[in-house]
């Protein structure tokens, strides 16, 4: 008798959250609204920073004192041949006249 | 007649004390020269290079270009790069637009620097960085247009070339003209106190006026609206005023005239612009957000 109960209050409690998971799923997800224009300086648009070690509040801020001039061991940083490469990298970026083109006409700009 | 005996004499006399003093005078003058030309050889090396350094000669474009890549090898180093080829094209795209319309043509070149300080910087030779904090806090295409037209002003015209040698702030053009560098190493003793210059040298206000009001013009002719910089600046001017924003504007401010100050300059620019300018918010947001 007491092995009854106990399997039927069982299968009672195991029902209840099987509904509660359904549910759940059955629930749609908030939907995100479109971001309008952002206050400025507000941080609400944002590019992830691409330095790799751990996010921290600071991070952003490496090698600027709190005044937010450029410290000197900052500004003493050597250039190693990786930082020399990205910066050719940087001619590689240019667009061509094609694709400048069609960005201008995209935008409706004017070309010289 | 005698009148005309008297004045006759008194030319004659005059006349002579006129030659006299040239030919005396000549001697006097070449006399000084010489002294001159021998101080001159007398002077220690360093006087004659101040003097170089006095003088305005502009680089040649070979070493514009050499010493614009070091420095922003120099700015990598320092900062790093935002890693991004979406975001790092369409700032290209975008500067390149404002480029075409330059007084000088130069392979314009543009980068994220990887920091929350708000800036922008102009290398020579056309190396030109944004920053992640300022990128983040710009709100459409013609605020970015007008900033980045700004610093091809400055690249164009050689601003920050010409105020190091007028303010002789720099050690690099000493060094130079004492010509005890090799030239292998020239360019990277300029490029570390060309960068050193950029982040402390005060730019005069006639180059930052001219650097508004041009990249404003040319961000316009582009087809932008001409009150994105005006708007970028008012924005700048709000959230710099907030002491908790010290550390991100400081920087900034610390090297250029007050925000409101640039206003007020651009406002009449603006206001006699053409209205209807683009603005390009949504493809903005859509390269930038992420």
């Amino acid at each position: 008798m007491k092995r009854c109960v106990l399997l039927s209050l069982a299968m009672g409690i195991a029902g209840l959250a099987q509904d509660a998971g359904q549910k759940k799923e059955a629930t749609p997800p908030p939907k995100k609204e479109e971001p309008a224009p952002a206050p400025l300086f507000g941080g609400q648009l944002g590019i992830k920073s691409s330095q790799k070690t751990k996010e921290s509040a600071t991070l952003g801020f490496n090698g600027i004192d709190p005044s937010g001039k450029v410290n000197q061991q900052m500004l003493a940083a050597a250039p190693t041949n990786t930082d020399q490469a990205k910066v050719k990298n940087l001619s590689s970026q240019r667009p061509t006249p094609a694709e400048l083109l069609a960005f201008l006409q995209e935008g409706g700009l004017k070309q010289k | 007649m005698n009148r005309a005996r008297i004045a006759t004499a008194m030319i004659a006399v005059l006349g002579g004390a006129i030659a006299a003093q040239a030919q005396f005078g000549g001697v006097l003058n070449r006399a000084k020269d010489k002294i001159n030309a021998a101080q001159d050889k007398a002077k220690p090396a360093t006087d004659r290079a101040q003097k170089a350094v006095d003088t305005f000669t502009p680089w040649t474009a070979q070493e514009e270009q050499d010493i614009g890549a070091a420095g922003a090898a120099k700015m990598v180093a320092m900062f790093g790069l935002v890693d991004d080829a979406k975001v790092t094209r369409y700032v290209n795209l975008t500067g390149q637009v404002v480029a075409q319309f330059a007084s000088r043509d130069l392979p314009y070149r543009f980068g994220v620097l990887d920091t929350d300080i708000v800036g922008a910087y102009a290398l020579p030779g056309g190396y030109i960085f944004v920053t992640r904090g300022m990128l983040s806090g710009m709100n459409s295409e013609a605020q970015l247009a007008g900033a980045l037209g700004h610093e091809v002003v400055h690249c164009a015209e050689r601003h920050l070339e010409r105020e190091i040698r007028s303010k002789k702030t720099s050690a690099w053009a000493t060094e130079e003209a004492k010509n005890s560098v090799k030239s292998s190493d020239l360019a990277s003793l300029r490029a570390d106190a060309l960068i050193g210059d950029l982040f402390n040298t005060r730019l005069s206000r006639d180059k930052e006026d001219a650097a508004d009001e041009q990249g404003t013009r040319m961000a316009a002719k582009a087809g932008y609206s001409a009150a994105g910089l005006m708007q970028l600046l008012e924005a700048m001017s709000h959230a710099g005023s907030k002491p908790e924003n010290q550390r991100a504007f400081g920087q900034l401010l610390s090297t250029h005239p007050a925000f409101d100050d640039r206003v007020a300059h651009l406002k009449p620019i603006v206001q006699s612009s053409d209205a209807g300018g683009k603005t390009l918010e949504a493809r903005f947001r859509a390269a930038i957000l992420q």
